[in-house]
């Protein structure tokens, strides 16, 4: 499936903004179900001072400054990708031997995998968490099927409630309101599964949504999280609690990390600015 | 205290003492100290003891907010020359090592990658900052400076047990101690040929901090409140650095600049005394705000050398230690040279069997955070069961370290000899192969329910001495002169200007109060009441029912967050003391830390409040000599000027306004207080006799220019003091600073006194206007310099983090 893609933010200031120090992983990362044909990142004002590096998880981070005094501050992401489907793993896996293996990492694609397999600044987990995980992790149960169960299991127990939760709620916390957004499902799965000592990252990205005839999903024209879960020998496989689906030909993955923080779409700091009115559109359309 | 050490002093058998062998006969170097102590007499031991804490500049910086002080000991701690090489040779090996785990561990991964190290250690810390893995800049040594903690243990041996790399406390306040110590015992320094710590911060400073033809290097300080400010002040000053807060850097374009009263400075090295986590609100904690927004990538871009090194934080989590020895194979292929401890990693599950079956061994730490520890033998029984219920359930965070019973030492607490346990600081400072340890370090004694009681000096009794620097440097034959001042902070300026104002407003409402409590409290002045009543209205501007007076002056003067009130403008003072540290002179400093704290008035009436107002005044005029006398005519001062100035030109023009607005039928107990709050009595008196008129007493106070509390000599000191201030405009045109001021002096000058004082049915209109207009003007004057100079300063403005939310 080919997309073009549209995300521009934008933010208009109420009082005059000096300076402005930025971050972004907008910069889609390959990977094997995915092929950037082309890709742009824009900015406005120009920055006066611009860094690239790609960050230990593969991802390509920019830093820029804005020197110039502005009241409008722009970021349009272009871009144009194919993408395909999620290959469902063959042989069927004990879910506890999968968690021996990443104690006991055979090859490098293992010890890689353990940077996503402890907690991080916004995925903690507790014995609630497990024992909530704990359910579908039943003794010798097939690790895929597992998996499913549990990325059901959220899409049922837990409501879909944007402006309910913040960036930086912590897994708990969504457990026991049983509410938020994609972001949230993702942390509060990947807790889940770091609880019993499995390896999953935070995916951000985008949902192409607007097929005809199709049943709407959420998070439509909207940057979009899920999780990958690592699979020895096989690789990675993604799920998306949050429309209960395996991740594949409608989901274009931007970015890979422990959590939301590694990356963040745009973070800045800036000096001034007053109470900005933020806008932020996607748009994910299909050409091929 | 008079009895003897030997008499006094019981050695437990099971332990190593110091000082002393099993059956309490002295070690070969106590008994060359205890003898050269007996030489100088009990009383004269007793005289120097007192000077040792005396000296003491800065007393136990280094205790954490909940601790007491604690003073410096007067027996040190000894090391032989025999102990003290393999130290140093330790130390050195330490060093390297840490500095090749952290290179490792933020480019290659190759301690993981070859089951070195568990994943655990890297990926389940959160000391490990991604941001800086494979940062560009990674030729530079990750570690430059670091500390090391040693215990030694019943055989004598010593085992180390902690290393610190962000922020190595205690280097400040071991050079503080020595310095005591060394003038309290001259001639024991001297005898026994004790190695002196010059050298290493010679050393430090050359090799680390190498500047001098490359850039600016600075010391990033704690927060204002935190206890190791003072210490941050006193190692800025030794190693000749400024000390700089969050608020003075500026990243652009990848650099790191100073901002100072003339512009922005380039910095090219930062000692820094902050956390890895605080250092840069744009990557790390963006919640917190704190750190100069940008620096990493300053860092990755190799533009500003940061000691040490972002990201050593990780080295410190006590995982690392229980890997260290494997490590050292790994690296060097070398053995510890000083014994680590004993330090297990929980996650393995044959060690935590181990280690559970006989838990009372050992202390136990949060793998990743080294301040989060409980010794299991000093818990209750349910505390025990807690932590191995906890251990169980995940292991992998928890590290056990064998638990060493440290060798004890004596000290002196209440005139007695106490025991406690000896434990060792030291410090060294590594870079490209070559290590330089401190032939010393900080001592301190721990008593037995846990408690640092006493700080220790330690004395490296190597019987040589290395030549001075100051001598080594001594064909060194040109130094460019400079009398610049340039380099200012802008936030160092504006907190001499602000704390110019505030001691300017103690001693103007100080003097007010003093009047008061002297008429409330003394018959002789009768019930002047006039006279109160117009002080009070110089103070206030308004009238009180009577019979409160003494309530509304105790209020005003011993109220705190009465927001006027002279507490807040004495705690404002200290807080700005406290962040001006190493600008101020070492005898200033000494009473403006405690201004207003001492001689707290005790009881009620307005009696008891004399002596404090009385010594507050003294405070305030010690003050104004010590700056006087003792401070260069520099920017800084400058600026302390101009706040002052400032504000005594805006006070005495409201007092005059508020009393002489209305004009009453005899005016004369107004005008003697108002000669009194503008301590102008004696210069009228003999001017013009006893007798007070309206006129001449306005123009001493306002026009005349030789008296220095008069409100034109503040004008034409603002003028004279501008002048010098860098970028001042030359003379061909007015800046609109140099206009306002001019415009001020002229009006002072020109006033004529006789026709504003006129009256319309006892209101002076044209007066009280003249006074709004001048008030406007001074104001004006302030506005305009604070956008010249202090405009670098961040504004009140949101520090945002932004994010897009899903």
């Amino acid at each position: 499936m080919r997309y073009k893609i549209i995300h521009e933010t934008e933010y208009t200031y109420s009082i005059p903004v000096t300076i402005s120090q930025h971050l972004i992983h907008l910069e889609p990362i390959n990977c094997e179900r995915q092929k950037w044909l082309q890709h742009s990142i824009e900015v406005f004002p120009s920055p006066a001072y611009q860094n690239s590096r790609e960050d230990i998880y593969g991802n390509k981070v920019t830093a820029f400054s804005i020197e110039d005094e502005h009241k409008i501050f722009k970021v349009t992401a272009r871009g144009i990708v194919d993408v395909f489907d999620n290959s469902i793993p063959k042989k069927n896996i004990e879910w506890e031997k999968v968690k021996y293996r990443l104690k006991n990492p055979k090859n490098e694609e293992d010890i890689k995998a353990s940077m996503f397999m402890f907690e991080s600044p916004l995925v903690s987990f507790d014995d609630a968490i497990k024992n909530y995980a704990m359910e579908s992790f039943k003794p010798q149960r097939d690790y895929i099927e597992s998996l499913k169960d549990l990325n059901h299991r959220i899409y049922e127990d837990f409501k879909y409630s944007p402006g309910s939760t913040k960036i930086g709620t912590m897994p708990s916390e969504i457990l026991r309101e049983r509410k938020g957004v994609c972001q949230d499902f993702a942390h509060f799965m990947i807790a889940c599964l770091r609880s019993l000592g499995l390896s999953c990252a935070y995916i951000s990205g985008y949902l192409h949504t607007r097929k005809k005839g199709e049943q709407q999903f959420l998070g439509a024209d909207a940057t979009h999280a899920w999780v990958s879960v690592y699979i020895p020998n096989e690789g990675y496989f993604e799920l998306d609690p949050t429309n209960d689906c395996i991740a594949g030909e409608e989901h274009i993955v931007v970015g890979k990390g422990r959590d939301f923080g590694d990356v963040s779409p745009l973070k800045g700091v800036i000096t001034g600015g007053g109470s900005p009115i933020l806008k932020v559109a996607v748009n994910v359309e299909q050409t091929e | 205290m008079k009895c003897d050490i030997k008499e006094n002093y019981k050695v437990k058998s099971s332990i190593y003492d110091e000082l002393f062998f099993d059956n309490a006969i002295p070690r070969e170097t106590t008994s060359l100290i205890l003898d050269k102590l007996a030489k100088l007499g009990l009383e004269e031991t007793e005289r120097r003891r007192k000077l040792l804490n005396y000296t003491q500049y800065y007393q136990a910086i280094i205790k954490s907010d909940k601790e007491e002080n604690c003073g410096l000991d007067s027996i040190p701690l000894f090391l032989s020359e025999e102990e003290w090489s393999k130290i140093e040779k330790g130390l050195f090996q330490r060093a390297k090592l840490y500095d090749l785990i952290a290179r490792d561990i933020y480019s290659e991964q190759k301690l993981i990658k070859n089951h070195i190290f568990p994943s655990e250690t890297v990926f389940a810390n959160p000391n490990f900052l991604q941001m800086l893995w494979k940062k560009e800049s990674s030729t530079q040594n990750f570690v430059n400076l670091m500390s090391t903690d040693v215990v030694r243990d019943k055989n004598g041996n010593f085992i180390a047990v902690n290393d610190k790399f962000q922020i190595p406390e205690g280097l400040g306040t071991a050079l503080e101690n020595r310095i005591s110590t060394a003038r309290a015992y001259p001639e024991l320094f001297h005898d026994l040929s004790v190695t002196r710590l010059r050298n290493f911060f010679e050393k430090f400073r050359q090799t680390i901090l190498n500047n001098e033809n490359e850039g600016k290097a600075v010391l990033l300080a704690s927060e204002p409140n935190r206890n190791r400010r003072s210490e941050d002040a006193i190692l800025a000053r030794y190693l000749k650095l400024q000390l700089v807060e969050n608020d003075d850097l500026s990243v652009r374009g990848f650099k790191v600049y100073l901002k100072t009263l003339t512009g922005l400075q380039k910095v090219e090295t930062i000692l820094r005394r902050v956390e890895d986590g605080m250092c840069d609100p744009l990557e790390l904690r963006i919640d917190s705000g704190e750190g100069a927004v940008g620096l990493i990538s300053a860092v990755r871009n190799g533009n500003v050398k940061v000691i040490n090194a972002l990201g050593t934080s990780i080295l410190e989590a006590p995982i690392i230690r229980a890997f260290l020895q494997q490590a050292a194979k790994y690296f060097l292929n070398e053995e510890l040279i000083i014994t680590p401890v004993q330090t297990y990693w929980l996650g393995y599950e044959k060690l935590r069997e181990k280690v559970l079956l006989s838990p009372e061994k050992y202390m136990f730490y949060d793998a990743f955070d080294k301040s989060k520890y409980k010794i299991y033998k000093k818990m209750t029984m349910t505390g025990q069961l807690a932590l191995i219920d906890k251990i169980l359930k995940y292991p992998e965070k928890y590290t056990a370290e064998e638990y060493i019973e440290p060798s004890t030492t004596p000290y002196i607490a209440n005139e007695k000899y106490e025991q406690g346990e000896a434990h060792w600081r030291f410090f060294n400072s590594y870079t490209e192969d070559q290590c330089f340890v401190m032939p010393g370090g900080y001592g301190w004694v721990v008593s037995e329910n846990g408690k640092k009681v006493a700080d220790k000096d330690i004395w490296v009794l190597t019987g040589k001495n290395i030549k001075n620097i100051a001598e080594q440097n001594k064909n060194i034959n040109y130094i460019p002169l400079t009398r610049a001042g340039g380099d200012l902070p802008s936030r160092a300026a504006d907190n001499l200007f602000q704390l110019g104002k505030n001691l300017e407003k103690a001693e103007f409402f100080t003097r007010i109060a003093r009047g008061i409590a002297k008429r409330l409290s003394d018959s002789e002045f009768g019930d002047d009441e006039e006279q109160v009543l117009s002080l009070f209205k110089a103070w206030k501007g308004a009238d009180f029912s009577t019979e409160e007076y003494e309530y509304f002056l105790w209020n005003f003067v011993m109220k705190k967050s009465e927001n006027s009130g002279l507490q807040d403008v004495f705690e404002e003072i200290r807080f700005l003391a406290i962040q001006l540290r190493d600008r101020i002179s070492e005898d200033t400093w000494q009473f403006i830390k405690f201004f207003g704290e001492k001689d707290c008035p005790e009881g009620k009436g307005a009696a008891v409040l004399l002596p404090y107002l009385q010594r507050i005044m003294s405070d305030t005029a010690a003050f104004e000599g010590l700056t006087a006398e003792g401070m260069t005519r520099g920017h800084g001062w400058r600026f302390l000027e101009l706040g002052r100035r400032i504000e005594r030109g805006i006070l005495t023009l409201k007092m005059i306004k508020n009393m002489l607005k209305t004009k009453t039928k005899d005016e004369v107990s107004i005008l003697s207080a108002l000669l009194e709050a503008g301590d102008g009595s004696l210069t009228y008196f003999r001017r013009y006799g006893t007798k007070l008129y309206t006129a001449p007493v306005v123009d001493l106070i306002l026009c005349d220019e030789s008296n220095p509390h008069s409100v034109a000599y503040q004008a034409s000191q603002i003028k004279n003091t501008t002048k010098e201030l860098p970028n001042s405009v030359s003379n061909t045109f007015f800046a609109p600073l140099d206009k306002e001021i001019l415009k001020l002096l002229s009006e002072l000058r020109l006033a004529d006194v006789y026709a504003i004082l006129k009256d319309d049915n006892g209101e002076r209109i044209d007066f009280e206007k003249y006074c709004e207009k001048r008030i406007e003007e001074f104001e004006n004057i302030k506005n305009l310099l604070s956008k010249e100079y202090l405009s670098h300063l961040p504004q009140k403005g949101l520090k945002t983090a932004m994010a897009t939310e899903v």
